[in-house]
């Protein structure tokens, strides 16, 4: 009995993908409201090729990263799974605050407006919602469409400020299904691995919101705490400008 | 040497500028001949040598102290106002160097070769040295010291609490939080600068917070201004910020400060935005309570971007002074600008000196708004930063760009241009090959890949001069950190003349004593 359900919906599923690949694929619209989204990705840096290669300095070791985000209209929460960290970002109005997330510490860093201005930094609420500049996929060159499990893929491809870019976009949820980027011989490679809606999430999240928040500018006067001693090598530096 | 009339003209206006602060600051001309830099230094001594001293008593008090601002500072400062106003930079001064009197401060604390704020604030305005993070409490006290009664035990009387007994007017002004360490050390007493609201505070802990210990005050009739950023600490978390309404206050206790503070003082008021501060009547307000941000304060150049639009530091200074004014027994004010140690600790030079050019602006209102005969007022630092003017450039050559002489850049051992300011630590390491960056896989840093055989980036087609460069910095670190050595003090008003040769920091509460008569 159970085979022949398994059997009656394994056809089910190939009727309506078949179905499916007909159907014409929705066209981008990056100017709609971002659905609230529960997501899972998984990250992965490597070396494209072996050219660029010092003594010293090499890296031929890939790194796997699995994260997850929470995104909702205000707000977006990143999970590190993998290294139990943490970024929120959050909307009021023309305002972004960033915190950074420490969870084994119950401690962030957050980042306020001119903490973006002297790092040089110009965060977007739709760069961080989509996981590249809205302006950076349209600049891409269309190469083509498909359905994948049932969702509706657009493929980009192409090179902007000397970075080279291959997307497949979920246009259902404006993010991306698969990511790459290259340069300098460098690759990342970031894969939707599951999205549901945030309601149905099914995984569980520490926000941050209890945590002791530490505003960027203050950690000058905290030179003797051991968190902040700790996590320095992780704040942002002059590499953001020079290379 | 004979001077002609021409280049007396020139050497007068130049010292003519030189002697007082309050004219708007103009475009300087350097003098172009040996004669000329003769004469305006025969001018600056004649100058000099007819001043007179103020030994009166002193009405009012201010102390303008910009958090950071070691003379390297003061230096690059001068030069970018200068250079902005298409003057000779170098020539150029700000309001308060043109002061008659000067000082080195020694700004070791009791326990710190290079202190933080808390303790060489102390030092200011209560007269005594104390250890690291401490606020207006003494050496002897535990870091982290929960208990009040053992805090009140140590806690050492400020310039501020004498001033209010004497029935003065009393204000803090700063573009940091107004719980931060600088303003903080004039109204509160805590061993730890940083629990500055009840979510702060170790579980038990009985000492009150700083926000607390603001709208609490027990001396006089209270602090009659406070103005300055961090709204979310008199706030609780349940309770929507009014500029950015998504987000909350900090408070556990579920008090609202700001609500509290309107209603424990008669003809009060509480502002957080432009307009509100704008509309504060000030002759019919005796208690003015003004928190424009829910943290510090924007950077002067960043302030124009703000939503709900907030005060400068002269604006502010000046809004204090009309609410002080209205008592005839006197005032003493604080005023801090706090953010240009904010700015030097994130490596970032155009904002540091432009918060210390709205500083000098700050002063020259001051000046402008009190009679010099009855006003001491005292411009310091509380301690420098490792900020530093290197290279061998041009006169008149960009102090936010790379040093260069008549236009050609000058370059370190590599054959690489280089900025003339940069930070002996700090974000601002690039560290060539040997530069490390974050990891995200492993929480820890990893060698970076770097191209090509570079020491150092070559900023050939960098422009350093914009706000949001960083400089580069020798040692990484997380934060660029304060430097040692002595900071500058300029006075003018009575009692000014007692500053003179090295002092420790602390003898700046005792001239303010003096001068106001507290220590008869």
């Amino acid at each position: 009995m159970k085979k022949a359900v398994v059997y009656l919906l394994l056809t089910l599923v190939t009727v309506l993908a078949g179905c499916a690949s007909t159907r014409p694929v929705p066209v981008l619209d990056l100017a709609a409201d971002t659905v609230p989204v529960a997501a899972e990705f998984v990250t992965v840096r490597e070396q494209a090729d072996h050219s660029h290669d010092h003594a010293g300095h090499g890296r031929d070791e890939s790194k796997e990263v699995r994260w997850h985000m929470f995104r909702s209209t205000n707000r977006i929460d990143i999970d590190n799974v993998t290294v139990n960290t943490g970024e929120t970002w959050l909307r009021d109005g023309k305002l972004l605050v960033m915190r950074q997330l420490f969870h084994e510490d119950r401690k962030g860093i957050e980042y306020l407006a001119d903490d973006f201005a002297v790092l040089g930094m110009q965060p977007s609420w739709q760069r961080q919602a989509m996981l590249i500049d809205p302006a950076v996929l349209q600049a891409l060159q269309e190469t083509g469409s498909s359905w994948q499990d049932g969702n509706p893929l657009r493929h980009y491809r192409g090179d902007v400020d000397g970075q080279r870019f291959e997307v497949m976009w979920r246009v259902d949820v404006n993010l991306p299904y698969s990511l790459v980027r290259e340069r300098d011989g460098q690759r990342e490679t970031t894969r939707l691995l599951a999205v549901h809606p945030l309601a149905q999430s099914p995984w569980k999240y520490e926000n941050g919101d209890g945590y002791e928040l530490i505003d960027y500018a203050d950690l000058g006067d905290r030179e003797r705490d051991p968190f902040v001693l700790k996590i320095q090598s992780q704040l942002p530096g002059g590499d953001m400008h020079h290379h | 040497m004979k001077i002609n009339a021409a280049r007396k003209s020139l050497t007068t206006a130049i010292a003519a500028a030189m002697l007082t602060g309050t004219s708007l600051p103009q475009a300087a001309e350097a003098p172009a001949s040996a004669e000329e830099w003769y004469a305006q230094g025969q001018e600056d001594l004649l100058v000099q040598r007819k001043a007179k001293t103020n030994n009166r008593k002193a009405k009012n008090v201010i102390l303008f102290v910009g958090d950071g601002m070691g003379v390297s500072t003061v230096t690059a400062a001068r030069i970018l106002e200068g250079q902005m106003n298409a003057g000779d930079g170098e020539i150029n001064r700000l309001s308060f160097e043109k002061f008659q009197h000067l000082a080195h401060s020694v700004t070791a604390s009791a326990n710190q070769q290079t202190s933080d704020s808390a303790p060489t604030a102390t030092a200011m305005v209560a007269g005594i040295k104390t250890n690291d993070g401490a606020i207006s409490v003494d050496q002897t006290i535990n870091r982290t010291e929960p208990d009040a009664a053992v805090t009140a035990s140590k806690s050492v009387k400020t310039i501020l609490e004498i001033a209010e007994e004497k029935g003065m007017s009393t204000g803090v002004v700063s573009t940091a939080r107004i719980t931060h360490a600088t303003p903080a050390v004039n109204y509160a007493h805590i061993s730890n600068r940083d629990w500055e609201a009840d979510s702060n505070l170790p579980a038990g802990a009985t000492v009150k917070d700083i926000a607390r210990q603001l709208v609490e005050f027990p001396f006089g009739d209270g602090l009659e201004v406070a103005l300055g950023g961090g709204r979310s600490y008199f706030m609780p978390n349940t309770m929507s910020d009014p500029e950015n309404t998504s987000l909350k206050g900090r408070r556990k206790d579920g008090r609202d400060l700001t609500a509290e503070w309107v209603s424990n003082y008669p003809q009060s008021a509480f502002v957080y935005d432009q307009a509100g501060f704008d509309a504060v009547d000030t002759e019919n307000t005796q208690h003015l309570l003004g928190l424009f941000e829910r943290s510090h304060m924007r950077y002067e150049a960043d302030r124009a971007t703000d939503v709900a639009g907030e005060p400068s530091l002269t604006e502010m200074t000046e809004k204090a002074i009309e609410v002080l004014n209205n008592n005839k027994k006197g005032f003493y004010l604080m005023v801090e600008a706090g953010r240009i140690d904010h700015a030097h600790h994130a490596g970032n030079a155009y904002r540091a000196l432009t918060d210390t050019i709205e500083l000098s602006n700050a002063v020259r209102k001051a000046m402008e708004m009190t009679n010099p005969k009855d006003t001491l007022i005292i411009v310091t630092a509380d301690h420098s930063h490792v900020f530093t003017i290197a290279g061998y450039p041009s006169r008149g050559n960009p102090i936010l760009g790379k040093a260069a002489i008549n236009g050609t850049p000058l370059t370190d051992s590599l054959g690489l241009p280089y900025t003339t300011v940069s930070y002996a630590n700090g974000p601002g390491w690039t560290g060539g090959t040997q530069r490390k960056e974050f990891d995200g896989a492993t929480e820890g840093t990893v060698a970076a890949t770097y191209t090509g055989s570079a020491l150092r980036p070559d900023l050939t087609n960098v422009d350093t001069t914009v706000p949001a460069y960083m400089q580069e910095a020798t040692v990484p670190m997380g934060s660029e950190t304060h430097a040692g050595e002595d900071v500058a003090i300029y006075a003018q008003g009575p009692r000014a003349q007692l500053f003179k040769g090295t002092r420790e920091q602390h003898y700046i509460f005792h001239v303010m004593a003096n001068a106001l008569g507290f220590d008869k």
